[in-house]
């Protein structure tokens, strides 16, 4: 008996310890919940990606732009075409005229107001620009396109919105179509877990959800989304402490900037700010009424609400949530009715929320190292690039186009070629335009950055220049003859022109505009392998992988990349400049946090650099270059092979740019195809697109007349000749028959007076 | 010191900036089946100057200087790399222009980056075509550059050479 009571007692006491610890580990629990969500919560940043900007048009009287090429970037810009422009983000246009209400924005040298321009254009430029006022503006730039964002691998997407930057209309509107009592209540309501259980019931399956904005919330930003019961109080004891610590206010702004809108992709979409540019291609700011009840519509399911699949859906709940805004007096009858007849307004295609160009951000990515990754993906960076989209869409639709002409006029598989264009400036080496395969959208291997490829005769202008240096010019005489070299293991290694013709005595400038196999050998022996391997390094800042005598042949695998380098030196007088994609960085607080000048560097003499220069326009005019449309125009360039056909390139330049072309098969395969009949057509398709700019005359040389086929000075009357730049004392001889005159005083003394 | 010799470069810009190169829709010529490294046939026609008749020319003159007079107040304002960035825009619109690169150079030196002011010099130098004063100006800044490299005698000579020039 007293055991018996003992035993009893023992258990009581048991029990009551139980009770004590579990009280105990609840509470403990809820401090620990408190703690770490309101600490997370406090100090939460968003995961906000990295935005991309491409270059912004500027604006100016004399600007070589049309009124649809301007309109062409205010679309990709998002600015509604409207009778009159009453707001930022839209133009009106008459006749030659635009008048253009440009947004706010905030550019790395300060930002700009929104405010009213007016654009004048006449002849195909721009003729004059004014501001509101009708004073001159001398200079503004439109707002730059948004070219993607650096999201997270997990995929979150999202352009965080400060409260000011939040529509009233979008935060009632989630009250009354959401959250009816989110005012009043603690985290949770209760009636609107009655009505919605009640509901549920007696429709027998689940159509409406109790949780108030605050629990979505949690939902979104904390918990996983599994539904279970012990989830489901978690949520619970969640919003509740959150709603105890936390201002109304400061919840919606969570819920507006958290709340997951829909998929594009890997990317998902997060928070109003990038749910208005996703489906609206718009800031949130100028959406209209029936454009924000279809986001507040979609949240309930967005990919059962998702517009761009299921619009008749998604349409007949945005009319529900206009309904609501009817009911709930946010809008007058006017407006609803507006609202409810507009059909659905979204902007489908890959201007969705800013065209996204994945090859040229992978270049982006690569001039970004100095920055850690989690900063690009988590910090709200904003990152202003060198692409220029016109050019850049441009460039990808001349890609897609000539390979498919070159495929169906070869007889070839269709989509079997591949190819890769890298565009640059050719004074500061900014990338205007990138393609890292024939259809560009898609985001897989990038060839203009990874693909490296032996490219063939391309490397011969390194050969020639390291000639020049050693003290030929280019009327020196070169030996095309065959060459016999002994290989280890007892070979030989015997190249071939590529016509099987020997040609004898030549001068450098026809060897090398002929692409003339033996005689550049013959040259690079005589120079010497290992100075021409030198010489590349020196040029491009690493060694050649081949130290061999077909070297000189350009048995060499590049990226088009690292050739957009090397013929950027050739393109700029002798000043190397990596290909650079990104400008500068803001951080979140919009200072800047990154910097990337224009900076060059000297890698050839200028004179020599010009010489090259002057040979590579002669290869276009008079060499494997001559089939271009462009070849008399004033244009640089040369063409490339490997062996077998494998590879086809060609990197060419006017004044303006530097485009090199690579085509090729990605399983290595032969394509049949020289440099001149593959890549030298897809550039010359790319420069159809382009005002084509001749390369000025080189006023610092001196220049003669040579006869093409022997070097020998002569004139237009008396032989077919080319016209070179030779150094000064340079040993010439004459074509009987033909005269010549020595350089005037003048000219001798300005070029003593020029080099040191 | 990086922006006295602004206003004189100024002017020279103006001058010049109409004379910009030009371009010319080429004629189609029909060369087919030539492949690479054939020999070119036998022309009569020499080539034509590298420079052709107007297409869409730019007029950059009044962006620019607007833009220089924008860097200027960054500079005085002791904002270099905004200064530095107002005149890479102009460069961007006007990308042969010597005395932008010679400006370039100027704000580097005042940036205390001479090796950059150097290169920029160089470029400007490379640009300059007839305008012999603009390659002075860019020899004496390179000479500066030297002087505060510690290269005090490359300096001198530079000096030395350009003594007496007048533009």
């Amino acid at each position: 008996m007293a055991e018996r009571i003992s035993r009893r007692r023992k258990a009581l006491g048991l029990l009551g310890i139980a009770v004590v610890l579990a009280l105990a580990a609840l509470t403990a629990y809820l401090v620990y919940l408190d703690r770490t969500i309101t600490t997370t919560f406090e100090g939460r940043r968003w995961t906000e990606p990295a935005v991309i900007y491409a270059r912004p048009l500027e604006l100016h009287p004399g600007a070589a732009l049309t009124t649809a090429e301007v309109i062409a970037e205010l679309d990709r810009l998002g600015y509604a075409l409207q009778p009159s422009p009453p707001k930022p983000g839209a133009y009106h246009r008459s006749g030659d005229e635009l008048d253009v209400y440009l947004r706010a924005f905030d550019f790395p040298n300060g930002s700009r107001d929104a405010q009213r321009i007016m654009l004048k254009f006449s002849a195909g430029s721009l003729a004059r620009v004014q501001d509101a006022l009708g004073r001159p503006v001398p200079l503004i730039r439109l707002d730059p396109v948004t070219i993607g964002s650096f999201f997270p691998s997990h995929g979150e997407d999202r352009l965080v919105l400060p409260p000011e930057r939040v529509p009233d209309l979008l935060r009632e509107t989630l009250k009354v179509v959401e959250d009816r009592n989110f005012d009043r209540h603690a985290g949770f309501d209760l009636r609107a877990i009655a009505r919605a259980f009640w509901v549920n019931v007696t429709a027998g399956e689940v159509r409406q959800g109790g949780s108030t904005l605050t629990q979505q919330l949690v939902k979104s930003y904390f918990l996983d989304n599994r539904r279970t019961i012990g989830r489901k109080l978690r949520e619970l004891a969640m919003a509740i402490i959150l709603d105890a610590r936390f201002g109304k206010e400061d919840l919606l702004n969570a819920y507006v900037n958290e709340i997951y809108l829909g998929q594009d992709g890997r990317r998902a979409v997060h928070g109003f700010g990038l749910g208005a540019q996703f489906y609206f291609n718009r800031p949130l700011t100028e959406l209209d009424i029936q454009q924000l009840a279809l986001l507040i519509a979609v949240i309930r399911g967005p990919s059962y609400y998702d517009p761009f699949r299921h619009p008749e859906r998604a349409r007949a709940r945005r009319d529900l949530v206009l309904d609501k805004m009817l009911q709930g007096g946010l809008v007058d009858e006017d407006q609803h009715a507006r609202a409810v007849r507009s059909p659905l307004t979204t902007v489908a295609g890959t201007r969705r929320g800013g065209a996204y160009y994945p090859a040229f951000l992978d270049l982006v990515r690569a001039n970004l190292t100095a920055l850690d990754r989690d900063a690009l993906t988590t910090r709200g960076l904003a990152v202003f690039t060198t692409l220029e989209p016109q050019t850049q869409d441009d460039l990808e639709q001349a890609v897609a186009q000539a390979l498919g002409d070159l495929e169906s006029s070869r007889g070839l598989e269709p989509g079997s070629l591949q190819a890769a264009a890298v565009m640059t400036a050719t004074q500061t080496g900014e990338v205007l335009a990138l393609s890292g395969a024939r259809s560009a959208g898609s985001d897989g291997f990038n060839r203009a950055l990874n693909a490296r490829r032996p490219v063939g005769s391309l490397l011969k202008p390194v050969v020639y220049l390291a000639a020049l240096e050693q003290g030929l010019h280019l009327a020196s005489l070169v030996d095309d003859a065959p060459v016999v070299l002994p290989l280890a293991g007892g070979t030989t290694w015997q190249p071939e022109n590529f016509d099987h013709v020997t040609h004898g005595e030549v001068p450098m400038i026809r060897a090398l505009a002929e692409s003339l196999n033996l005689a550049t050998v013959n040259l690079g022996l005589e120079v010497g392998v290992g100075t021409v391997a030198a010489r590349f390094e020196t040029l491009i800042g690493r060694p050649p992988a081949n130290t061999y005598p077909s070297l000189l042949l350009g048995a060499e695998a590049m990226t088009p990349v690292e050739v957009s380098a090397l013929y950027g030196i050739f393109a700029s007088g002798g000043f190397y400049q990596p290909p650079k994609a990104v400008i500068s960085v803001l951080d979140e607080s919009r200072s800047p946090t990154l910097r990337r000048p224009l900076k060059l560097e000297q890698r050839i003499d200028t004179k020599t650099a010009r010489a090259l220069d002057r040979a590579l326009q002669v290869v276009m005019a008079r060499g494997t270059g001559r089939s271009s449309r462009f070849a008399r125009v004033g244009v640089a360039g040369k063409t490339g092979t490997s062996d077998d056909y494998r590879d086809s390139w060609f990197a060419g330049y006017d004044d303006a740019a530097l485009t090199v072309v690579w085509v090729g098969r990605d399983d290595n395969a032969p394509t049949g195809m020289t440099g001149a009949s593959g890549a030298l057509k897809v550039w010359d398709r790319i420069m159809a697109d382009r005002d084509v700019i001749a390369i000025p005359p080189d006023p610092d040389s001196r220049k003669v007349d040579v006869e093409f086929a022997t070097g020998l000075v002569a004139n237009p009357l008396c032989a077919d000749v080319v016209t070179i730049p030779v150094p000064e004392g340079a040993a010439l001889q004459e074509k009987p028959g033909c005269g010549i005159k020595p350089p005037s005083l003048g000219e001798r003394i300005r070029n003593w007076l020029r080099n040191d | 010191m990086a922006t006295k010799r602004l206003i004189p470069g100024l002017a020279t810009l103006i001058v010049t900036a109409g004379c910009a190169t030009s371009s010319v829709l080429p004629p189609v010529v029909d060369t087919n089946g030539i492949e690479d490294a054939e020999p070119a046939p036998q022309q009569e026609v020499p080539i034509p100057p590298a420079s052709t008749p107007e297409a869409r020319q730019p007029d950059t003159a009044g962006a620019t200087l607007a833009l220089l007079e924008q860097s200027e107040r960054a500079a005085s304002a002791g904002d270099a790399d905004a200064a530095v960035a107002y005149v890479e825009r102009a460069i961007r619109l006007n990308p042969r222009s010597a005395d932008l690169w010679l400006q370039l150079a100027r704000l580097q030196l005042a940036n205390e980056d001479p090796e950059a002011a150097v290169q920029f010099a160089n470029k400007a130098i490379s640009l300059a075509g007839d305008r012999l004063d603009w390659v002075r100006d860019a020899w004496l800044l390179i000479a500066d550059a030297r002087a505060a490299q510690g290269d005090g005698d490359g300096a001198r000579e530079i000096r030395e050479r350009w003594r007496g020039y007048r533009g």
